[in-house]
């Protein structure tokens, strides 16, 4: 029995016919056309598929589509504005924090949840919000200079 | 010994020339890749490890709702395809061999239906005994994984240098011991995927994101029976490599058979399971016994290795990795004597192969830990061990390798001041040790035919700006942004205006792509090489414009003046509108080559076997739970010496990364196996390391220079998680006096060692 | 992952219904991170899923110093870890939740499901054995409430009856001072689920008197197995072991 599924996402409104198996991180990349949200592990752990959901961070490959009826949500494209970067993509490009790139959309949403909260996070803090995503390819390092490097960019503007 | 030069855009921090779109998410993967009608492709896969086939019946799953092909091996030319051995098929014929072996496969309109098709597909298995463990393989009477293979060895290797039993005679002091390295998966966040189109003209159309794009198109034209030019190969992003997307896996493949049957385009990405059970080739697990002689001063006078490797059910780069595992390790220390053994042996498990390190890291395993015994048996600084011992610049090893830059010693003493070694040592703490090993890699390696190099072309566009089209690719490890920087030195333009093409086999030279930390060093060469041929056209166009002599020309920023007259000049810009628009007019393209100094191996495996090489050091302070066994990582120091730093912020990334995955190599990455079965082949169970399982990390590149590599550079991609698992086993017997031979290093395996000692 | 129709009741007397209605052929659903991952896996193939999600007030928490906590059985771990009484009364429970997964897990993932999936690798049950929490369950039929410590079975089972659900999880407010602790051992990734879990609470006037804990095993894949054991409370008399010192004292 496939449902009508209505999301606002990245602050438009979206409306797609879906079964109710279809997990919502399929739903977005092969119903919405947004392929920024990676699959890594289908299972909760790489955080490739990370989203936001009602402002809340969530793993989109946990959920349903049909839990998600209704309500808003933030995928990696809606965060640049008219072409140009938001503050912790750009600290993304510049201290280098990526390589693939495959954990980037994650990772940076993550950050943007995290940065929301707390515009002066400690190292630790960095690390425990961004725990839940893995990165196989820059063992961390500069992954976290990204999220400093945004704090201060956040915090200047 | 080192040599300064000036560059203006080799060695500066600039951006990733792709950092853009990846941070946008704008980036296209395999999986972001649709074509119209485009199908998807699951495959069916065998549940036994060893098992015969007495018929399919597709006919249930063919007549499925949405089902548009069905594919078994009677679709293929039950050809055996391989890197270096052919002896793998697309589908099993007549029997598979370990679990996950590709079996049939199917296409149809969404992920449900194939799955439920496969669920339809009806073989009937009679299962055949089996064997797991590659000793038990080698006994007599053991099951055959291929009938021809006798005993199941694949690759025998038996090689002395010198007289080894001399060299042990004059030994002061002989060191003997067995290790046992694991499997590790290489765990690219994206998995292997492939979408493959079939024109009816002939040509196969195949995004991949492989690593190795023309060593892909070779093989699948082989085991499709095509010629190459049949296949074009368009790489997609790639969500990480490290060896494990070098198409020795059989997904591009079974895409193509399932879009010229269903005559749609189909697209086919491994589950995650997959990609543990039969997608990336694992890194070969080998059983190492060493033996080493060494002198009272530390002087190692003789090593004797012998090694047994586990090639799983086909070969994959197996066979060259076991030569790495024997005999790469001869070039780090000065080593006169060596006598090494290698089988490696086939069972009935997903086949091993080529994995950051390539042999390496289960070779240092073994032998930084004899060492380490043995510095401690003779009383001697294991820093002081190295020294003695270690390579030097025009350093031959004992199988030819022949060494033109080596700054082992300078990565020794950086390492002992970044980790405060002597102070460390001097007041060592309970339970706290420290832990040293020394690693060498090559800059490219001569084993795909007998060709060791690259080519690129650049062009100029009318605006100015270069474009170079290469078909080494990226993966991840940041070689464009490194290959962009090397021609905008050579041009004497900005980075900026320096853009390359995506890899496709159809508009780009061979390339052999991404393995054995060769693109900065040979493509590097190449490109640079192509750079001066587009920059003497260049000149030329502009010495007319000038009327000047184009040898007194020189070029920066993107003009180009006399040397010393910079007021007067044209832009890269004018000088190629200039050459374009006029009568006889033509575009300034240029082509580059390079080919290493380095040897093809043969049956004796001698010569040198690539044209560099890269070394390094690593330490550890480690501290050990008595009452838990578990290990902390106090600090961790890298030194590593990759000649000419090209691309600074890139390399580091190298150099952290490679530690995280030595780290999940050393403490925490393990796949279970029962009855040849993976139990754990999922990121819950397997576990790699996250953002808060990594210690500190102090790292720095040495002052060094190699005088064949583009600008000084070489390789440094594989270096950094070779010697890691050592290190850390190191540190923990300086920590506590127990020494742990197989990995992973467990706290059960710890305590355990702590007990029995009591 | 097998076809199902998707309810979204409006009321626990509605889900109970539909329970009843679809029997073998239903599951609920409250966050999906536990189900989700049994029916991709094909362990779990309901035709019906029932969503708890949209029933108002099944996310609350609520606490009154006589009462104790009442957490509704949709709370999810973060609204847990973030309730201001849960910090300021129980802080064993505050740095338990603290500890579950990583925040996005805890955005998703309920109390409910948590323990109603009965993995005892999970990190709640013991916590909230070690406060004796009891728990509320409901079916159209009949009310129950009882020990949550009585409703651990076996690895992945419960005594949750057909037809029942999980509605509320009381814990009384424990005496002052209190000492406690939570271990959740780690060896191989700080992302894993825990190897053993432990928590412990101290009561009494000179917190002394007696020592309880339980403990969540299991050992890490790599060479022993795994054990798979539900959290048992113990209460062990004061003094009777040595152990190390309790630094947490509220
Ligand atoms: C990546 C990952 C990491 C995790 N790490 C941890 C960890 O470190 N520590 C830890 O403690 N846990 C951990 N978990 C487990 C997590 O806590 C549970 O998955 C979660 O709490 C389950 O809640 P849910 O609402 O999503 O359950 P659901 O998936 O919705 O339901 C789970 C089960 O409970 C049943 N159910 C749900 N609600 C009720 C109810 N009210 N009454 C009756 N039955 C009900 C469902 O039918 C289903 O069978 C982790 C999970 C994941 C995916
Ligand atoms: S794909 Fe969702 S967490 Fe990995
Ligand atoms: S950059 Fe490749 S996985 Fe993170």
């Amino acid at each position: 029995m496939k449902r009508t599924i209505n999301l606002t996402i990245n602050e438009e409104a979206f409306e797609a016919e879906a079964e109710p198996r279809l997990l919502l991180s399929y739903f977005l990349r092969e119903r919405a056309g947004l392929t920024g949200t990676h699959i890594g592990c289908v299972i909760g752990e790489c955080g490739a598929c990370t989203v936001l959901l009602d402002g809340r961070l969530v793993k989109s490959c946990l959920l349903f589509a049909v839990q998600a009826d209704g309500r808003k949500v933030l995928t990696i494209e809606g965060l640049a504005k008219n072409g140009a970067l938001h503050p912790i993509q750009e600290a993304f490009v510049q201290q280098y924090g990526l390589q693939c790139g495959y954990c980037t959309p994650g990772m940076v949403l993550a950050s943007y949840s995290l940065l929301r909260d707390n515009l002066n996070p400690t190292e630790e803090e960095i690390r425990k919000a961004l725990g839940g995503n893995l990165c196989m390819c820059t063992g961390y390092v500069q992954i976290v200079e990204s999220v400093k490097a945004a704090a201060k960019k956040l915090q200047q503007s | 010994m080192a040599k300064a030069e000036k560059f203006s855009v080799v060695g500066q921090r600039v951006q990733r020339v792709d950092g853009f779109d990846k941070v946008t998410g704008e980036s296209k993967y395999i999986a972001d890749i649709i074509l119209p009608g485009m199908l998807l492709g699951k495959i069916l896969r065998s549940p036994y490890p060893h098992a015969r086939i007495l018929r399919i019946d597709t006919s249930k799953a063919e007549h499925l709702r949405g089902v548009r092909a069905v594919v078994t091996a009677e679709d293929t030319l039950k050809r055996p395809w391989g890197a270096f051995f052919a002896d793998q098929y697309i589908l099993s014929v007549g029997k598979a061999r370990y679990v996950g072996e590709e079996v049939a496969a199917v296409a149809a309109v969404d992920l449900d239906v194939a799955e439920e098709a496969l669920a339809l597909i009806d073989v009937e298995w009679e299962p055949l005994p089996a064997v797991f463990d590659a000793e038990e393989a080698m006994k007599a009477g053991a099951p055959l994984v291929h009938d021809d293979k006798k005993r199941n060895i694949a690759v025998t290797l038996d090689i002395e240098r010198g007289n080894i039993q001399r060299a042990f005679a004059e030994s002061d002091i002989i060191v003997e011991d067995t290790f046992q390295s694991a499997p590790q998966w290489h765990c690219s966040i994206e998995t292997i995927g492939s979408v493959a189109e079939y024109a009816s003209s002939g040509k196969y159309t195949i995004y991949m994101n492989s690593q190795t794009l023309f060593n892909a198109r070779y093989r699948i034209a082989a085991a499709l029976g095509v010629p190459e030019t049949d296949i074009r190969i368009i790489q997609s992003a790639v969500g990480g490599g490290f060896g494990g997307k070098s198409c020795d896996d059989n997904n591009a493949l079974v895409a193509a058979i399932l879009a010229r049957k269903a005559g749609k385009p189909v697209k086919v990405i491994n589950s995650r399971e997959e990609e543990f059970l039969a997608g990336c080739r694992p890194r070969v697990f080998m059983k190492i016994d060493v033996k080493l002689g060494f002198k009272k001063d530390g002087r190692i006078r003789a090593k004797h290795i012998r090694i047994i490797a586990d090639n799983g059910a086909y070969s994959a780069k197996a066979p060259a990795i076991t030569g790495v595992a024997a005999m790469r390790h001869d070039t780090c220390y000065k080593y006169s004597d060596v006598k090494t053994q290698a089988y490696l042996v086939y069972t009935n498990k997903i086949p091993t192969g080529a994995f950051r390190g390539f042999g390496n890291p289960s070779a240092e395993w073994a032998v930084e830990q004899a060492i380490d015994i043995g510095a401690h048996e003779l009383g001697i600084d294991p820093m002081e061990i190295a020294r003695i011992n270690a390579a030097e610049s025009g350093y031959v090893s004992p199988h030819g390798n022949r060494v033109t830059s080596c700054e082992l010693k300078q990565c020794l003493d950086m390492t002992e001041k970044m980790m405060d070694w002597k102070k460390k040592r001097a007041d060592k703490k309970p339970n706290t040790g420290l832990g040293l090993a020394c690693t060498v890699h090559v800059s490219g390696k001569r084993h795909f035919g007998d060709y060791d190099g690259s080519s690129a072309t650049i062009k100029i566009n009318e605006d100015g700006k270069a474009l170079i089209l290469s078909g080494e690719g990226e993966i991840g490890q940041g070689v464009h942004t490194a290959m962009c920087q090397i021609a905008a030195e050579e041009l004497g333009v900005r980075v900026e205006d320096v853009e390359i093409s995506k890899a496709d086999t159809d508009l780009t030279t061979f390339c052999l792509g991404a393995f054995a930390s060769r693109l900065t060093y040979i493509s590097g060469n190449a490109v640079k090489n192509a750079a001066s041929n587009v920059k003497q056209q260049l000149f030329q166009q502009a010495s007319e414009m000038l009327e000047a002599n184009a040898d007194d020309l020189i070029s920066h920023g993107g003009r180009i003046f006399v040397k010393g007259a910079e007021g007067k000049f044209v832009t890269v810009a004018d000088a190629a509108r200039a050459r374009l628009f006029r009568h006889n007019g033509a575009p300034i393209v240029g082509s580059g080559s390079f080919d290493a100094d380095s040897v093809l191996p043969d049956k004796t495996r001698f010569g040198n076997e690539s044209g560099a090489y890269n070394y390094g050091v690593q330490a550890a302070q480690v501290e050990v739970d008595r009452e838990t066994g578990q290990v902390k990582v106090l600090q961790y120091v890298i030194a590593s010496d990759c000649g000419t730093v090209i691309y600074p912020i890139g390399a580091e990334g190298q150099v952290e990364g490679g530690f995280a995955q030595g780290i999940g190599y050393a403490l925490i990455e393990g796949l279970q196996f029962d009855e040849g079965r993976p139990v754990n082949p999922n990121f819950s169970d397997y576990r790699i390391p996250s953002m808060r399982d990594l210690p500190p990390l102090t790292h720095a590149f040495a002052d060094s220079y190699e005088p064949t590599g583009p600008f000084g550079a070489k390789g440094l991609g594989e270096l950094n998680m070779d010697p890691t698992a050592a290190v850390i086993s190191n540190a923990i017997f300086d920590a506590v006096g127990v020494r742990i031979k197989t990995l992973p290093i467990t706290p059960e395996k710890v305590l355990k060692a702590l007990t029995e000692k009591g | 992952m097998v076809k199902f129709d998707y309810f979204e009741p409006k009321s626990v007397e509605q889900a109970c219904a539909f329970l009843e209605r679809h029997a073998d052929e239903a599951k609920l659903i409250a966050g999906g991170t536990a189900l989700l991952i049994w029916m991709r896996m094909m362990l779990l193939n309901p035709h019906v899923v029932v969503s708890l999600a949209r029933i108002p007030g099944f996310d609350s928490i609520s606490f009154d110093p006589k009462d104790g906590l009442r957490i509704k059985a949709g709370a999810r771990h973060r609204d847990i870890e973030l309730d201001p009484a849960v910090r300021e009364h129980y802080p064993l429970l505050y740095e338990t939740f603290r500890k579950v997964a990583q925040p996005r897990i805890r955005n998703m993932g309920t109390i409910g499901g948590n323990l109603c999936q009965g993995d005892p690798l999970t990190d709640p049950g013991a916590s909230l054995i070690a406060m004796d929490a009891e728990i509320t369950l409901t079916s159209s039929k009949a009310k129950r409430t009882l020990p949550l410590e009585k409703f651990f079975v076996d690895y992945y089972q419960t005594d949750l009856r057909p037809g029942e659900i999980l509605i509320e999880i009381r814990v009384p407010l424990p005496a002052r001072p209190l000492g406690w602790a939570h271990i959740k051992f780690l060896p191989r990734s700080q992302e894993d689920f825990a190897t053993v879990g432990v928590a412990l609470v101290l009561r009494g006037n000179a917190l002394g008197k007696r020592r309880r804990s339980c403990a969540a095993k299991r050992s890490p894949m790599i060479e022993s197995g795994r054990w798979r054991r539900w959290p048992r409370m113990k209460s062990i008399p004061w003094m009777t072991t040595a152990a190390p010192p309790i630094t947490n004292v509220t």
